[in-house]
């Protein structure tokens, strides 16, 4: 009798120890992983910084008209860009485009231009439908960022030099919440009187 | 299962020349779908065709749901994309209650099937909680195709099933199916995002990734239909002891199935009478078709398009035994600059404009 129960109890144990093992395999896959993106981005934002965009032609959804760059930035503010194209992961898209509405609070939303990649001139109509911020689209070309195939933001203060260049993390709001923080903090915290 | 249920597929006996188009399908038809400035699909991400609507689930780009009649007139449009009620954070399937004349949208992240009349009124809201790609109603229960996720609610003597059929309560599990040792990351194997097929009423069809078992879904159970039998290259233990490796990856994976020649099936349609699904081995993809009454299998890597010369035979919906494709209005537009002889209508090629919203064309077989 006291073989079997001790039987059980090594059972029970051998159980609940693969149980342990395979979560804390599923938890270094996904922290290994975390950490090659992170490698990669942080490669990709070292090389972009300071490249200065050429003044490219943009799709506005009004009227089907065109625009240079240049006439966004005209006005000398701080301009927080997010760029994602149709390929781009979703769930990245879709999370920075939540957390950007969010920062429409903090930061003037004239500042805030979304530079979208939609082949199709349908798709990009379809989309700035359901969208309130300023959003243009690029065709034809691809940014000097655009290699990575990933979304990202980066800001423009100075002419038309790209600056904190950022790329969010799949499944990691919180990482993207804290950089728009910190640009708040950064570029308009003595911009008050650009609130809304 | 009995031997009337394994469809065998040997790669080697697949079609070695181009298939003409002509020699499988008795004709196209065309279904133009309405465009105005409020009424612009981005991306057919579901087609949902019904007796008497068509519906389309664009999730990402206008994260809209657009119904049309069977002509492709417009009906109504829904775009409820927020927190509150009646509305959904995540849109990830539509279904159509035909009884009730019911448009249904399930909302992953909320957990909730969001009901709808057919005028895109919010009726009411239900919470179904469990993890899942695909929501399907089947009577008065609900079908789930929850993926590779961790469902710890549908844990069953240490493993997690697949495939669930929720009573009508939507929240008690009478049956359940596909169990798989443990949760895998999206990241590790790849989704074709499979969906059901309504076979009649009563019931759905599905088989689900990673796997060569067809299940059918009844208002009472889930059971095997059919086993997709490759021989020698199915995906079996071996890949899966292969995704529990460290620093496992969808690329990884890839190589591995394609260097031991594994087949994998996916965008599976099932008829009444014909089934279509497409499988992959050592980086070749086959179309196949076949019919459940003459047991025979017709397959082949390329095609010919010796028909409408534009159309591309990639079934994203099959209803009566008429499998459904996507065509980009874009494409056809284009067509015209060139001296092709098409065999689209003249009122469709008179008329399309570059960014129209995309044109349904509608395969219909010859029998075989």
């Amino acid at each position: 009798m006291l073989l079997l129960v001790l039987n059980i109890v090594i059972l029970i144990k051998h159980k609940e120890n693969k149980e342990e093992s395979q979560l804390l395999f599923e938890q270094y896959n996904e922290v290994s992983a975390k950490g090659i993106m992170l490698k990669q981005q942080g490669a990709f934002q070292q090389a972009a910084e300071a490249v200065v965009l050429p003044d490219m032609e943009l799709k506005s959804p009004k009227d089907n008209s065109r625009i240079k760059l240049s006439s966004l930035l005209k006005d000398g503010h701080p301009k927080l860009f997010f760029r994602f194209r149709e390929t781009d992961c979703d769930a990245c898209v879709q999370h920075s485009l939540d957390l950007i509405k969010e920062a429409a609070n903090r930061i003037p939303g004239e500042d805030i231009i979304i530079l979208s990649g939609y082949k199709n001139v349908r798709q990009f109509y379809a989309y700035t439908k359901t969208q309130k911020l300023s959003t243009y689209n690029i065709e034809d070309q691809s940014l000097p960022l655009d290699t990575q195939e990933q979304p990202y933001f980066f800001i423009i203060a100075d002419h038309a030099r790209i600056q904190n260049v950022f790329v969010p993390l799949k499944g990691d709001k919180g990482y993207t919440a804290d950089y728009l923080s910190m640009m708040k903090n950064k570029y308009w915290h003595l911009h008050q009187h650009h609130s809304h | 299962m009995d031997s009337k249920d394994i469809i065998n597929i040997d790669p080697n006996t697949a079609s070695k020349v181009r298939v003409n188009y002509s020699s499988w399908f008795d004709g196209i038809s065309y279904i133009p779908l309405q465009t105005d400035s409020n009424f612009l699909v981005g991306k057919v991400d579901k087609l949902l065709v019904t007796d008497d609507y068509i519906f389309i689930m664009d999730r990402k780009i206008s994260r809209s749901v657009f119904c049309m009649d069977k002509e492709g007139h417009k009906v109504f449009s829904l775009n409820k994309s927020g927190k509150g009620r009646g509305e959904y954070v995540s849109m990830n399937d539509i279904a159509f209650d035909a009884a009730k004349k019911e448009l249904i949208i399930h909302c992953d992240i909320r957990k909730k099937l969001l009901y709808y009349n057919m005028h895109g009124a919010f009726l009411r809201e239900e919470s179904v909680p469990y993890e899942a790609s695909r929501t399907q109603p089947v009577g008065d229960h609900l079908a789930l195709y929850c993926g590779f996720d961790d469902n710890s609610n549908l844990k069953e003597s240490g493993k997690f099933a697949n495939l669930a059929l929720i009573g009508a309560d939507k929240q008690t599990v009478e049956s359940a199916a596909e169990y798989f040792e443990a949760p895998v990351l999206k990241t590790v194997v790849w989704t074709s995002e499979c969906q059901f097929s309504q076979v009649n009423d009563t019931l759905l069809s599905i088989k689900p990734d990673h796997c060569n078992t067809v299940y059918h879904v009844t208002p009472t159970t889930i059971y095997p239909a059919y086993t997709l039998d490759f021989g020698d290259y199915m995906v079996d233990g071996r890949y899966w002891e292969k995704t529990k490796e460290k620093n496992a990856t969808s690329k990884k994976l890839d190589a591995y199935s394609n260097n031991l020649k594994l087949c994998e099936s996916f965008r599976y349609f099932e008829g009444n009478d014909y089934i279509f699904f497409v499988y992959r081995q050592a980086g070749v993809v086959y179309n196949a078709l076949y019919s459940k009454k003459t047991k025979r299998l017709l397959h082949t890597p390329t095609f010919q398009n010796d028909m409408d010369m534009v159309s591309l035979f990639r079934p994203v919906a099959v209803y009566r035994d008429k499998f459904y494709c996507v065509l980009e209005a874009g494409d056809v537009y284009r067509i015209k600059k060139y001296p092709v002889n098409t065999s689209i209508p003249n009122e469709i090629m008179d008329h399309v404009q570059e960014f129209d919203n995309p044109i349904l064309a509608v395969f219909t077989l010859k029998p075989f």
